[in-house]
Parts: C-alpha cells; sequence; structure tokens
C-alpha cells in the first residue's frame, strides 16, 4: 500500500501531538517513547497498565495510542474494542496502532477486527514507525459502526465484495468499465497530458 | 441485529502533515536513532538475560501443560521486540522461530525438548553475531525454518 504523495518528500510536525503508549513491559515502553521523542513528540503518557490507560483515556485527548498486543489473552484488543464502543468516549475515533510480536493463528483475526488503524508487526524501529504515522496521517477511511464491529473501515479500497454478494454497500465502486462519456482525446493530446511543455510566446 | 452504519470523521493526526515545519523521514530516524543509543547497551544486556532465561526455562520444561512454556513464549516475544531495533535481526528470527515452534506445540498438543533445544543454541549463537559468517547465519535461519517445517510435517502424517 503507497499513502505517500507522490514527488514529495513529507515533512510531519508532530510537536502538538499528545501520544498514548502502553506496553506490557519496560523496555518496549522506553524504547517506543525516546523514538517519539526523537520525532519531536513533547507530550507523551506512557503505561504498562491497562487499567491506568483506559483511565487516563477517559480523561485526556489523545492524537495517536499505541497499544501492545502482546499482553495476555489478548488484553490489548480488548481495550481497543471498549475504547472504540465507549460512545461518549473522547478518544473513541482516535488513531490506534496496534503493535504485536509472533499472534498466534488464533489470534490474528481478533487483532484485525478490534478496531486499530493499522496492525504493525514488532520489532517497531523509527523507520517502520515513520512509515506507518505518515499511513495514518493521511487515513481517510470511514468510521464503520456494527454490531460485530466498531473503527475505521478495514477496506482499504471502495470496490467491496462482488455484485450479488453478501456484504456489499450501496456506494462500493463498480469494478466494470463503463462506456466512454464524451469522445475520444486526439493523440496530440494525450501527448500534452503525458509531457506538459510551457507555452512560448 | 442493527444495520451496520458508516460515517466519516476528522483524522486527529492529519494536521501534523506539513510542508515546511516539522521534520522529514531521514531526519526524524537520525533523531530517533541518536535518542535510542542511550537505551543500547541496557537493552543489549536485557536480551543476553532473557536468552538464559530462555536456557534455563527450556531446560526444566517436560510437557505442554508446564506453566514455563508461556513464560519462554513471552521471553522469546520480547526478544522480537528489542533485538530488531538494535541490529540484531537475526535474533529476532530466531526468537519469531520459537514463538512459532511453541504455538504449533500447542496446536498439536506435543512438546518436543529437542526442537526447542535447537532453537534456543541458535539463540545463544545469534546474540553474538558479529562473531560468526553472514551465511553461517542464514544457514542457521534455514535450519530453525527446517525444524519447524518437521514439526508440522510430523504432526500431519499423526506422528508424536
Amino acid at each position: 500500500m503507497s499513502m505517500r504523495p507522490a514527488g514529495s518528500d513529507p515533512r510531519l510536525n508532530l510537536s502538538k501531538t499528545v501520544v498514548l503508549i502502553v506496553q506490557n513491559n519496560q523496555s518496549e515502553l522506553d524504547i517506543l517513547g525516546q523514538v517519539f521523542i526523537g520525532f519531536g513528540v513533547k507530550a507523551i503518557r506512557k503505561y504498562l497498565s491497562l487499567q491506568d490507560a483506559e483511565e487516563v483515556a477517559r480523561r485526556v485527548d489523545f492524537d495517536l495510542i499505541v497499544v501492545d498486543g502482546d499482553f495476555e489473552d489478548g488484553a490489548g484488543f480488548a481495550f481497543v474494542e471498549r475504547l472504540r464502543r465507549e460512545r461518549e468516549g473522547r478518544n473513541r475515533l482516535a488513531p490506534v496502532l496496534l503493535v504485536a510480536g509472533h499472534t498466534p493463528q488464533s489470534q490474528i483475526y481478533r487483532a484485525r477486527d478490534c478496531g486499530a488503524n493499522f496492525v504493525v508487526a514488532k520489532p517497531i524501529t523509527p523507520k517502520v514507525l515513520f512509515d506507518r504515522i505518515l499511513w495514518l496521517v493521511q487515513d481517510q477511511r470511514e468510521f464503520v459502526e456494527s454490531d460485530g464491529y466498531m473503527g475505521p473501515d478495514r477496506r482499504h479500497k471502495a470496490f467491496g465484495p462482488p455484485p450479488g454478494i453478501k456484504g456489499r454497500r450501496k456506494d462500493d465502486l463498480s469494478p466494470e468499465v463503463g462506456f466512454p462519456a464524451g469522445p475520444d482525446l486526439a493523440q496530440s493530446e494525450i501527448d500534452a497530458l503525458l509531457n506538459p511543455r510551457k507555452a512560448v510566446a | 441485529m442493527t444495520a451496520a452504519r458508516t460515517f466519516k470523521y476528522v483524522n486527529r493526526l492529519a494536521k501534523a502533515l506539513t510542508k515546511h515545519s516539522g521534520l522529514t523521514q531521514s531526519e526524524a530516524i537520525k533523531a530517533a536513532d541518536g535518542r535510542l543509543v542511550q537505551l543500547r547497551e541496557n537493552t543489549l544486556n536485557e536480551i543476553d538475560q532473557t536468552v538464559c532465561h530462555i536456557l534455563d526455562l527450556a531446560k526444566q520444561v517436560t510437557s505442554l501443560d508446564d506453566p514455563r512454556v508461556q513464560e519462554i513464549y513471552g521471553a522469546a516475544n520480547r526478544i522480537i521486540a528489542m533485538a530488531g531495533v538494535f541490529e540484531k535481526t537475526e535474533l529476532g528470527e530466531a526468537a519469531y522461530s520459537l514463538c512459532e515452534l511453541i504455538t504449533r506445540f500447542r496446536n498439536h498438543g506435543k512438546w518436543s525438548a529437542a526442537m526447542v533445544a535447537v532453537h534456543v543454541d541458535a539463540l545463544q549463537v545469534m546474540r553474538q553475531v558479529q562473531d560468526h559468517d553472514p551465511a553461517h547465519c542464514t544457514a542457521l535461519k534455514l535450519g530453525l525454518r527446517k525444524v519447524v517445517r518437521i514439526r508440522r510435517l510430523i504432526a500431519k502424517l499423526g506422528g508424536p
């Protein structure tokens, strides 16, 4: 997936970003904290306890939440699920990155369906984290609310399943290519589109 | 059951994307790497201790229902998270392979001390990876993959 604007070197100004990090051990918490400081983040709240993190998430608006998926019994996934389901919650719509090490097959669907914007595999190096933040910054997916799922649309393309298949939405794009709406372009017009040149007086 | 509802919402992070202020990717990575230097020694020591801990635990485990199996899995998972950040990629991969092996043991209800021992030995070798030839490391990684694959094959054939 490429979400980077073409032909530019994007810059991120995270100096006013408020970040919540929840990890299940001190070393990983320290590593992520230092990486965010390097990225210019000044307001970082770090927690080893999901309960403490949940408590602060009720009081503070976060611009980014990073949650460890390696808490025992999928507690990290449950944390994100609760965050998304809290109707009046301050951080219900906040961008969430779920970071996970080895995830047993039995937990993979749960990781996908807990409502995080992205699931990122450890190790979280500075490069990986910067790239994923860039993805998050440009994430324009809609929020989905249903009995079984709450979170950003899990589809990254709006084509949906084929027509006639359950799960298709009325605003999904058609996979069919339609008939032309106007006359074909002349070759010179196509050339001009591909290789535009300044007009010479 | 109610119908699904979708709606647009404001992405709080979108304002962080700027044209002139802030950091480019290379600037941000350089700054973050600079911050990580101070954690490097302690983290590498912790990785060493974790490898030793796995070694001790693995010697004592004889069956899958031993609670220490989860402790080994958790310790290996911590190595995955830490090693790759400090250029110990091979060590992280060996730890990942150990986690995968334990997951397969759980799926099939069997424990193999010998297969775990191979992984623990590999973790010890990978920790000192700078002393080894890259080809040696690659061979070791391929060997671990084979061990995990063999576990799957044995399970498929209904073996012990």
